[in-house]
């Protein structure tokens, strides 16, 4: 849930990266890292375990410019996307204000796309969100290596709700600002200018 | 009364019962569910930044929370405390409710001879800054949920806000 200050005139919104193991959600927010020039990043913090998995959240907070005369400031985390963290993933999503799913496109991940989105669905749900009402927008990543699914076959099976959609290489940083800029526009658009 | 009357309320209040307190010269924070900082007050002077005391205050606290829930006698209604620390340094953090929403009020402390006391401090803020919230609270008012802030933004205004991180 976002928060407006308005004694400060600043806005707090969290984005989710979600998907699969090894899909490349760190490596988004990395990219991001590198690129921020200092003032606008905060530290990166990164609970991993010890072969650099990320075992709870990594989190990023970026400081944006303004927006009509408001500062706005992005929490961005990611989850673990190994199965077994299940736990770890519906605490992450809490107060969430969009999603950025990092489907991994090669054929043979398909599957774990389909389960990790199934679970998002299913772990939104429980807290309370309707995923047809939340931010979301679709990256396809690792369209660089040569065993990827066609986007067609990654929109029919993982995209039902016809979000905004992006092909990228986070390794090598394609894709990664238009997915956020992208997200970034629709979560502005979806605060409610009430109580928070 | 306003959310953002609330939200000054809470920092004046807060603001007033630490100044020359005992526990002024540590680091107190309150922060939401998901991580969003509300109050700092840095008094250690931490070297990170206070968006990401937020984060790991509301991780650690859920994270904690969830393992507690599968204790075989946790009773519903009995408030948690979360402690991590040594004989004279560690971490704090207490749990409160505005509006049926929880908060939590963090507190970092160092080279303290008597953890217990600043503790007991900590524990006597958040019952009274509750107390004082519920009756503010009484007084405030919802605006519809339909209100958005922004309509219609430009892709031109994102790009522009964008630009500012050097990107």
């Amino acid at each position: 849930m976002s928060f407006v200050n308005y004694q400060t005139k600043e806005i707090n919104c969290k984005i989710v990266y979600y998907g699969p193991g090894l899909g490349g959600k760190t490596t988004n927010i990395q990219y991001v890292y590198q690129k921020t020039s200092g003032d606008a990043k905060g530290n990166i913090i990164t609970l991993n375990t010890e072969n650099e998995r990320t075992l709870f959240f990594d989190f990023l907070p970026l400081d944006l410019g303004e927006i009509r005369g408001f500062k706005t400031r992005f929490h961005l985390y990611t989850v673990p996307g190994q199965v077994f963290y299940e736990a770890s993933r519906k605490l992450i999503l809490r107060g969430v204000d969009g999603v950025i799913f990092v489907a991994d496109s090669q054929v043979e991940r398909m599957e774990a796309n389909i389960e990790s989105l199934n679970g998002l669905e299913k772990n939104l749900r429980e807290q309370g969100y309707n995923i047809e009402k939340l931010p979301l927008v679709m990256q396809w990543n690792k369209r660089d290596l040569p065993n990827t699914s066609p986007i067609e076959e990654l929109r029919k099976k993982l995209n039902k709700w016809d979000c905004p959609e992006f092909e990228a290489v986070a390794l090598k940083g394609e894709g990664v600002f238009e997915t956020l800029k992208t997200m970034s526009k629709h979560v502005l658009m979806n605060i409610k200018g009430g109580l928070n | 009364m306003s959310q953002r009357s609330l939200n000054s309320e809470m920092i004046d209040y807060l603001d007033e019962y630490l100044s020359g307190g005992a526990l002024d010269r540590f680091s107190v924070f309150v922060c939401r569910q998901d991580g969003v900082i509300l109050y700092k007050k840095d008094g250690i002077g931490l070297t990170v930044s206070h968006a990401s005391v937020g984060a790991l205050l509301g991780g650690v606290w859920q994270a904690a929370s969830t393992l507690a829930s599968f204790l075989p006698e946790n009773e519903k209604d009995e408030i948690f405390r979360l402690s991590f620390d040594t004989s004279s340094t560690g971490i704090y953090i207490l749990p409160f409710q505005m509006r049926n929403d929880d908060y939590y009020l963090g507190l970092l402390y160092n080279d303290e001879l008597n953890p217990g006391f600043i503790k007991n401090r900590l524990r006597d803020l958040m019952m009274r800054l509750e107390e004082h919230l519920s009756d503010l609270l009484e007084e405030a008012v919802q605006n519809k949920d339909s209100d958005l802030l922004f309509e219609n933004i430009t892709d031109d205004e994102i790009e522009a806000i964008f630009a500012h991180t050097g990107i």
